[in-house]
């Protein structure tokens, strides 16, 4: 019986293959759209699920007055935005909170803007702790520094020394515009031009971020420039954490709203949140803030789009199923006196829309595949073009997409499955039809 | 997202085989239309679960919920059950009517019940990290669909299997579902009752609900049981094989025989995949994580533990473990906290301040804290404080590392394990069995084990006489305290 079946399926598959490959076509355009768009959002999805998800993440402290928020028109009109600091003796504090254990370590920042000597461009300068000595009552020999809380930053040369104020590192994209090179020396002047501070490039950093255009040096330097001895703009801290949930968002909103045992519970768990609540209670004047990269940047950008996509995605999906409908409706017309002779010699209906439906699973399938496969190479190009890097792909897009592909074929398919069961064997084998 | 399965299933599969073992008692004729009805019944009763357990989940009242839920099934399933069974004795049209109405309100119950059911158990189950589509997402709602998809196709089969069993078979089996789900509706609601304080609590109602309690994770297994018997019988009372007729009649035998035969396999299908999704996700998925063996150690004959440095520095969690006087079985476990060449080891007990003795594990690089999953930052194992283990006196001589088992007894108290060993009764001398003693008496956190009542009265009255000045044992509640403090 089976087999029967499926000499049936293939005669009925073969039989008028243009207009049938003009509606796999019409489902692949629709799911190579699809595929596209379900690519940028699901890898996004992913990278912000996994940041949300993770065991480990950043949190940035910064003077309490530059938290305040007085953006208008999207241009920040705060006053004091850069003006106030931390006090740096201040961040062995940091190490003294309750959950002090699960601090990996933190670094100070400290930013200038100097002029390359003699009229060269003006660069931005970063002052930080590369590795430096910072002891603390439970361990006398702590160290800490960009070292340990960004492993991936990669130094081709030496990593500068913290106790000194004549050695720096160069990011790697301004060493390529200057043409410097471990060992030169480099003079550093403030705008007004009042002193020069000559120092030695001991290695070309790469970090990805915004010190591959910047000049790097030890926190000291930075402060004896600025005249801010003994204070600093910001403190990145790194923690080992666990991912947020519903009663730390909830924290995260507002932590007065909890009630007293919900506290306890946020507090005495590790949460990015928490951690950072605890590291404002103990570091005067300062808030600290979990860095979201991805939920910023990208996933912010996605959020705010998603719906548009779904309704784009919606579109092709009807205008994919009407594609198919028009296919299936005219087949079943031609094919009125056949469906009656199956009919009349037994079939069920069901079985006679059966075989129509796996006609119409098997174009579906088929185009979806097909659309899968191009999505999937439109979505790099786009990723090149707009990003300009690599989409990470998303396996489960395609089993997705082909099941929304042999949905948008069955949708298609519901005036043709209401035809056969309106037709009357006695009628069509007349001729009345 | 084999959790979402899961807790469709359990959530939906009485709901499912009731629904479609009422449809296979309805008459054939109207059985097109009662199934449509049913299932525009079932589509509102869940819902107004939904939004009935949104409301208690947001709001609380989730107790007083399902005590009335419980207590309707109850109450709608024995009714629904005795019409049914009068309807089938004496289809008067009346009678019917009232069976008919019956079965709706069981029906509608069962689909309120059941939602709020699903929602209480993936209410702590992060459905998705960001309300971006993301793959969790994804394999979330492929589960739901799925899940809710076999349900339907049981229901189906059922409903045709049971048509093809007869009625008073139906009837049996239909009682059968019922009755495993009223056993656990009672205790359901008997828990109800005790937490809302309207039953008195008494030693045999607790037991009852705990084992009833206890069992509960066997419910969809008994009602697949169920299924699986009338997929049984409605197989073996499949046409036979056709054989004497010739022409039209003997190809209508074989159709309604392939027929049969083809509903069953479906509903076997269902069933597998049903059976296979609920062992997956008890047998394996929702397992702990469980701690390495721990090597037993014993003190020297100056009541020291030694343990060789070099073999604990590989980076990798080295747990032993030291039975305490009174059995308390303490774990401890030694790491190096930094890399090979700088050696500096951790030696703390397998416990922690806060979240008790559940132990650390060691995951590739991470060690984790079993009971609130926290990652450890590895150089401070040994430092006090936050979920860090508690940290556990030694001293390093000669490439060893030596434990007082002084201080191992100190820290018994923040283990809760006890093994059988032989003891001795501090009055009378006699030897027993820890586990086996009659009376026992905790001084000083320490369990002191006694043959009888008399010596047992005199250790009480004055215990300093026979086990002298005592060093007391530390409690988690007490904290951090400094060494030898």
């Amino acid at each position: 019986m089976a087999s029967m079946f499926f000499r049936m399926l293939r005669q009925s598959v073969l039989e008028g293959r243009r207009r049938k490959v003009l509606a796999a076509a019409t489902v692949a355009l629709a799911a190579a759209l699809i595929t596209t768009l379900f690519t940028l959002s699901v890898g996004v999805g992913d990278k912000m699920a996994q940041e949300l998800r993770s065991y480990g993440s950043n949190i940035r402290v910064i003077p309490r007055s530059d938290a305040v928020p007085l953006v208008i028109g999207g241009v920040d009109y705060n006053p004091l935005r850069g003006r106030d600091t931390l006090d740096e003796a201040d961040l062995p504090l940091i190490k003294d909170i309750f959950w002090r254990n699960n601090i990996v370590g933190l670094a100070p920042i400290l930013r200038h803007q100097v002029v390359l000597a003699d009229g060269g461009p003006q660069v931005p300068l970063i002052g930080t702790y590369f590795d430096r000595a910072m002891p603390i009552p439970d361990e006398p020999d702590y160290r800490t520094g960009m070292r340990t809380i960004n492993p991936f930053w990669s130094v081709d040369g030496d990593w500068p020394d913290d106790a000194g104020i004549d050695e720096a590192l160069v990011g790697t994209s301004l060493a390529d515009t200057l043409g410097l090179s471990p060992g030169d020396t480099l003079a550093l002047a403030d705008p007004d031009g009042a002193a020069t501070w000559p120092v030695r490039i001991t290695g070309i950093l790469a970090t990805g971020g915004e010190e591959d255009e910047a000049v790097v040096a030890p926190l000291a330097l930075v402060q004896a420039m600025t005249g801010l001895e003994g204070r600093v703009a910001e403190v990145e801290v790194s923690a080992l954490t666990l991912p947020e949930n519903e009663l730390s968002r909830r924290a995260r909103r507002d932590s007065d709203a909890l009630s007293t045992e919900e506290y306890d519970t946020w507090y005495c768990t590790a949460y990015v949140s928490s951690i950072a609540h605890q590291i404002e209670e103990a570091v005067p004047n300062a808030s600290a803030r979990p860095i979201w990269q991805v939920a910023a940047g990208e996933g912010a950008v996605i959020g705010k789009i998603q719906t548009l996509l779904l309704v784009v995605g919606l579109a092709a999906f009807v205008s994919a199923a009407m594609g198919v409908s028009s296919m299936m409706t005219t087949t079943v017309g031609e094919r009125a006196r056949e469906i009656g002779l199956m009919k009349a010699l037994g079939a069920r209906d069901r079985q006679v829309i059966g075989l129509f439906l796996s006609e119409a699973l098997v174009v579906g399938g088929s185009g979806g595949a097909l659309g899968c496969a191009v999505g999937l190479a439109l979505a790099q190009a786009v990723g090149w073009m707009v990003f300009g890097s690599a989409i990470a792909i998303a396996w489960i897009v395609a089993p997705l997409v082909i099941v929304v592909s042999v949905a948008m074929a069955f949708a298609g398919s519901i005036p043709a499955v209401r035809a056969i069961a309106r037709l009357m064997p006695v009628e069509v084998l007349h001729g009345r039809r | 997202m084999s959790e979402y399965l899961a807790s469709v299933i359990k959530a939906f599969l009485g709901l499912g085989l009731v629904l479609g073992l009422l449809l296979a008692l309805v008459p054939p004729a109207r059985r097109g239309q009662a199934t449509l009805v049913a299932a525009w019944l079932t589509g509102v009763a869940l819902a107004i679960g939904a939004a009935a357990g949104s409301a208690a989940l947001a709001q609380g009242g989730q107790v007083e919920i399902r005590l009335g839920l419980r207590t309707a099934a109850l109450a709608f399933s024995a009714l629904s059950l005795l019409a049914l069974a009068l309807a089938l004795w004496r289809p008067a049209a009346l009678v019917v009517a009232i069976a008919a109405a019956l079965a709706g309100a069981l029906l509608a119950t069962l689909g309120v019940a059941a939602m709020v059911d699903v929602l209480g158990r993936t209410a702590d189950i992060g459905f998705t990290a960001t309300e971006i589509i993301n793959t969790e997402l994804l394999l979330n709602l492929a589960a739901l669909v799925v899940g809710v998809a076999v349900l339907i196709g049981l229901a189906v089969s059922i409903r045709r299997l049971g048509a093809d069993l007869g009625r008073r078979g139906s009837l049996a089996a239909l009682a059968a579902v019922l009755a495993v789900l009223a056993v656990f509706s009672v205790g359901d609601a008997m828990l109800a009752l005790l937490q809302l304080g309207w039953m008195g609590v008494t030693s045999g109602r607790i037991s009852f609900v705990a084992q009833v309690t206890d069992a509960a994770p066997l419910a969809p297994y008994a009602l697949l049981a169920v299924a699986l018997a009338v997929l049984a019988l409605a197989r073996l009372k499949a046409p036979p094989r056709a054989t004497g007729a010739r022409g039209p009649r003997l190809r209508e035998r074989r159709a309604a025989r392939l027929s049969a035969l083809a509903w069953s396999r479906a509903a076997a299908a269902s069933v597998a995949f049903l059976i296979a999704a609920l062992l997956h996700q008890d047998l394996y998925a929702s397992l702990p994580p469980s701690l390495s063996a721990a090597e037993p150690v014993v003190p020297d004959a100056e009541g020291q533990v030694r343990l060789p440095v070099e073999p604990a520095a590989d980076g990798n969690l080295h747990r032993f473990a030291y039975i305490a006087s009174d059995g308390r079985r303490v774990r401890f476990f030694l790491i190096n906290r930094y890399d090979a060449e700088h050696v500096r080891l951790g030696v703390v007990f397998d416990a922690c301040m806060i979240c008790g003795d559940d132990g650390y594990i060691q995951d590739g690089n991470d060690i984790i804290c079993i009971a609130c999953n926290v990652r450890l930052f590895r150089p401070s194992i040994g430092n006090p404080g936050g979920c860090n283990p508690i940290p556990l006196d030694h001293v390093l001589e000669a490439g060893d590392v030596v434990i007082a088992a002084a201080a191992l007894e100190r820290g018994a108290r923040y283990f809760s394990e006890v093994v059988s060993i032989p003891v001795t009764d501090p009055v009378t001398g006699a030897e027993l069995i820890n586990t086996e003693a009659p009376h026992r008496y905790d001084f000083r956190g320490r369990t002191f084990f006694f043959e009888g009542r008399e010596s047992y009265e005199r250790f009480r009255a004055d215990p300093e006489t026979f086990v002298g000045d005592l060093e007391a044992r530390r409690w988690r509640v007490q904290g951090h305290q400094e060494a030898d403090g």
